[in-house]
């Protein structure tokens, strides 16, 4: 069994997604998937790429839910309901189960940033660290035989070589609805710690104890759309002048 | 920018339509025949099939594996 660290840094580093805005593009996850099989460890592989029975290993997934706000009905009725995108990595939590599992120190939380990582020549793929992680952010890769995470992109936020905007997780880098976000959740005066007291941000699952680093933002609420204002109408386009006039006159010859 | 040969008045216009400014070759002037159809009625150029048609296709993909530690 191996011993999370003690004493543990202050620096707590982690992302914090807004599910409000994640659209469920999947550009995290493919990119993800893309820095990440070149990078740190073993390729992230896939079996069968080309058949019926894809399958391979990700360190991001994204699930997407129809849920139904309190009061709201099902989306074919009353169109209330709305889906919800959420991405699922590891929350990289204080008290890692995963970590505790591990039989050969393979899978450890590293003291001065919080990050939770595997050193793969020490895992030997037994998959317990699966079993324990209350959240299924683990996927052992079949072809390396050893178990692959997110490594909150340890190689891209300390790489000097990189542009500061570049020093972020990939997922993060890519997300073009700037869902989401990375930082320090350990210093309450971080951005990211911001906004997750200005939105409420919550733990995943907090009655597992595991205490995730990782924090989501709740969809705000929204009116249905049927209680929008009725977009104006275009007044007359009679007495027009300048290019509208022109417009209008270049329209009514077609 | 194409323009046409000059009018009377020595002005040149866009080759475009003139109101949309879409690209246009109003001076382009074509010739059509019929040719000879291709040996065996085949489109040209034929190709064999892929991979992916012929399926040869991988069991299973490491790309990436190249730029890590070599096992």
């Amino acid at each position: 069994m191996t011993s999370l660290p003690e004493p543990r840094g202050a620096k707590k580093l982690g992302l914090v997604i807004d599910l409000d805005t994640c659209v469920g593009c999947h550009a995290c996850v493919v990119n993800c998937k893309e820095w990440n099989t070149g990078g740190y460890g073993a390729a992230l592989s896939d079996q069968d790429p080309y058949g019926a029975d894809v399958s391979g290993a990700w360190l991001n997934r994204i699930h997407t839910f129809e849920v139904v706000p309190e009061g709201g009905e099902v989306i074919g009725e009353a169109g209330e309901a709305r889906v919800v995108h959420f991405p699922k990595s590891c929350l990289h939590c204080e008290d890692a189960p995963c970590v505790t599992v591990c039989p050969t120190g393979a899978s450890y939380k590293r003291a001065e940033d919080g990050i939770v990582l595997v050193d793969e020549d020490k895992c030997i793929g037994c998959g317990l660290c699966a079993w324990a992680c209350a959240y299924g952010a683990r996927e052992m890769d079949l072809a390396a035989g050893v178990m692959k995470k997110c490594t909150l992109c340890v190689d891209r936020i300390y790489n000097e070589t990189f542009a500061e905007e570049d020093r972020v997780p990939a997922c993060v880098r890519t997300c073009p609805a700037n869902a989401r976000h990375f930082g320090d959740l350990g210093d309450p005066a971080s951005e990211v710690s911001k906004l997750v007291a200005e939105r409420g941000g919550f733990d995943l699952m907090p009655e597992q104890d595991n205490r995730p680093v990782n924090k989501y933002l709740p969809p705000r609420p929204r009116k249905p759309l049927s209680d929008a204002a009725p977009l104006p109408q275009a007044a007359g386009t009679d007495g027009a002048t300048g290019f509208f006039g022109w417009l209008d006159r270049a329209l009514d010859r077609f | 920018m194409n323009l046409l040969p000059p009018k009377g008045d020595g002005m040149r216009w866009s080759n475009s339509d003139p109101v949309t400014g879409q690209a246009a070759w109003f001076d382009l002037r074509v010739r059509i025949e019929k040719a000879d159809g291709p040996p065996g009625d085949l489109a040209h150029p034929q190709f064999e099939p892929t991979w992916y048609r012929t399926g040869d296709v991988p069991e299973e993909l490491r790309y990436g594996q190249e730029w890590g530690k070599t096992e």
